[in-house]
């Protein structure tokens, strides 16, 4: 007998994974805390489905609007020759970050969710801890832990407060109900996470690079923006379509990941930023500021009014929002430093016609990232009160 | 997943899913669903579908907080998936070593009664499949990777070398040192005249 098919047969069929194994891992796997029993307090999510967004607008219209906090970004105070200024300026102190022996990021990622009781709640909200060592052997960890789900903005704050405060939100994700809470999860260590270090993933390269592959990338913002900001190519040989076009949202988001995802020299990160700010379709805003509550200065992107809708079959359709948003890119106008990645709504209209311009739908702030001379830990304190 | 990247105009490829649930997390959701019991399946074949309930979930909850990670250049999310799930293999070693020792023992209530040839010829197979367990348990952690890798996931030695973020000639090599081994294992010639030491790099 042919020793592989001797092989196949020598590892018998299993059974499929139980509904409820498959369901705990499902809410895992899409950033619900999905621990604790859930309260029937009905929510519908921020983005996606097509039926629930009569239900969204109809539930938060009528509980009146809660509406931007102080400290929400305000994207109409676009002031495009300043901004650039103060831009360039913060790309010139991105310049001059010191290297240590770790290189570390701490990120949190969050999503906003419209609830029926007319107040809205950042729910899969996750912090991130990776560290990676310089030096080939000296290590590298990813760490993970669910935070509270909290009121989206001050005004939210007190609609949730008269509801009498709940401390578990229920919502409706494409189908799939998830509970978000305010409790917080204990950092956990990826398991698949660990490596001995020295090798940092970079996108567009198709493996790790060494570190000194890293130091070595091009500091010129036309080398880079040719290299990064291009479409994700190449495609496997043979496939038929070549790579689609890359939208200016994306050249944010690309940017950002690539600062976020190993310790860039200085002068590469601050030649990325210069090749953003000259993307068409990008322009600059003075002064933006993050759920954090952070300023700095923004890169920021509008976006159509269209998306995609994913349908029961897991195909996608084309679909008006009837709203439209803003990507931003935030950074610390001192060190040049990314802050933070948010999608805020420029033009209320759709699921966020209650809402006002400069709503975060949902951030990916950077709480800090850089390099250190001693082995990084996840910090305990929670990133919001 | 969804579709393969050629077959349509509004067909999503994972990627598109993977970076849209940067900022939209439920997308994930769909990469989920395309995977999760094709993973749950490898790793219980290799395992048990105990250590599958947990390897599985852990899997994708790796894969959910590491999203940003994934190359966007890869269009298929499952050579990704199956290199996180064989890292999480790794820490079940002790396991698997149970598993194999399991499948080479032999039945312990010997072969039914019977006509002598059909005696004979289970009592051949079924010595034939427990020096397989065992070849196969023998295998280095880094070739037998590889062989289930092809033999239970059916992915092709690029999809391997994706997932195991090895070159294709260090697959290619795997693979056919493993498959000499057990062929070896269970009498036949082998091609390759085996060698045992360092295998690759």
């Amino acid at each position: 007998m042919d020793e592989l098919q001797a092989v196949r047969e020598l590892f018998p069929e299993t059974p499929p994974p139980a509904a409820r194994v498959t369901a705990r891992a499902r809410r895992r796997a899409t950033g619900a805390a999905g621990r604790r029993l859930p309260r029937l307090r009905w929510a519908l999510p921020g983005l996606g489905l097509v039926a629930a967004a009569t239900a969204v607008a109809l539930a938060v219209g009528s509980a009146g609007s809660a509406g931007d906090g102080p400290k929400r970004p305000v994207p109409t105070s676009s002031l495009p020759l300043d901004g650039r200024a103060v831009f360039l300026a913060a790309a010139e102190q991105a310049e001059r970050q010191p290297m240590g022996g770790y290189w570390y990021c701490d990120q949190i990622s969050g999503q906003s969710y419209l609830l029926k009781a007319g107040y809205a709640v950042i729910g899969a909200h996750l912090e991130t801890f990776e560290w990676t060592g310089a030096a080939k052997g000296s290590g590298g960890r990813f760490y993970g832990r669910d935070l509270p789900a909290r009121p989206a903005t001050p005004e939210d704050e007190a609609v949730w407060e008269r509801a009498g405060a709940p401390t578990s939100f229920r919502v409706m994700s494409n189908g799939h109900p998830m509970t978000y809470t305010r409790k917080a999860g204990r950092w956990e260590e990826d398991k698949g996470g660990q490596h001995s270090g020295g090798r940092f993933f970079l996108m567009g390269f198709g493996k790790e690079l060494t570190t000194q592959e890293v130091l070595a990338l091009p500091t010129d913002s036309r080398t880079l923006a040719k290299r990064f900001l291009s479409p994700p190519s190449p495609r496997r040989p043979g496939a038929k379509r070549g790579p689609a076009p890359v939208s200016n949202a994306y050249k944010l988001l690309r940017a950002a990941d690539l600062l976020t995802s190993a310790p860039l020299p200085p002068k590469v990160g601050a030649g990325l930023m210069r090749a953003l700010v000259a993307q068409p379709g990008v322009h600059t805003i003075a002064t933006a500021s993050d759920a954090l509550g952070r300023q700095g200065v923004a890169l920021a992107v509008d976006q159509p009014s269209w998306g995609w809708d994913l349908r029961p079959d897991g195909t996608f359709v084309r679909k008006d929002n009837g709203y439209r948003t803003q990507e931003q890119l935030i950074f610390d106008k001192k060190t040049g430093a990314l802050l933070a990645e948010q999608s805020v709504l420029l033009t209320p209209g759709g699921e966020y016609r209650s809402r006002k311009p400069g709503f975060v739908i949902d951030y990916w702030l950077i709480r800090s990232y850089g390099w250190t001379d001693r082995r990084p830990s996840p910090p305990p304190a929670l990133p919001f009160r | 997943m969804v579709a393969p990247p050629d077959a349509g105009p509004d067909l999503p490829t994972d990627a598109s899913v993977i970076e849209r649930s940067w900022q939209d997390p439920e997308r994930f959701g769909v990469i989920f669903d395309a995977y999760f019991a094709e993973i749950h399946r490898y790793v219980a074949r290799r395992l048990d579908v105990e250590a599958a309930d947990d390897i599985a979930a852990e899997t994708f909850h790796v894969a959910f907080r590491r999203r940003k990670r994934f190359d966007l250049s890869r269009d298929n999310a499952r050579p990704w998936l199956y290199g996180i799930a064989t890292n999480l293999i790794a820490r079940h070693r002790r396991t698997e070593a149970r598993r194999f020792r399991a499948l080479a023992r032999l039945g312990d209530d010997g072969p039914a009664g019977g006509h002598e040839d059909r005696v004979a010829a289970q009592v051949s197979a079924e010595h034939e499949r427990s020096r397989l367990a065992q070849a196969v348990g023998a295998l280095s952690a880094d070739q037998r990777d590889v062989l289930l890798l092809v033999v239970l996931a059916d992915l092709t030695y690029d999809e391997v070398a994706q997932a195991l973020d090895v070159p294709y000639g260090t697959v290619a090599s795997r693979f056919s040192r493993a498959r000499a081994k057990l062929r070896k294992a269970l009498g036949g010639v082998d091609p390759l005249h085996d060698q045992e030491g360092p295998i690759d790099g």
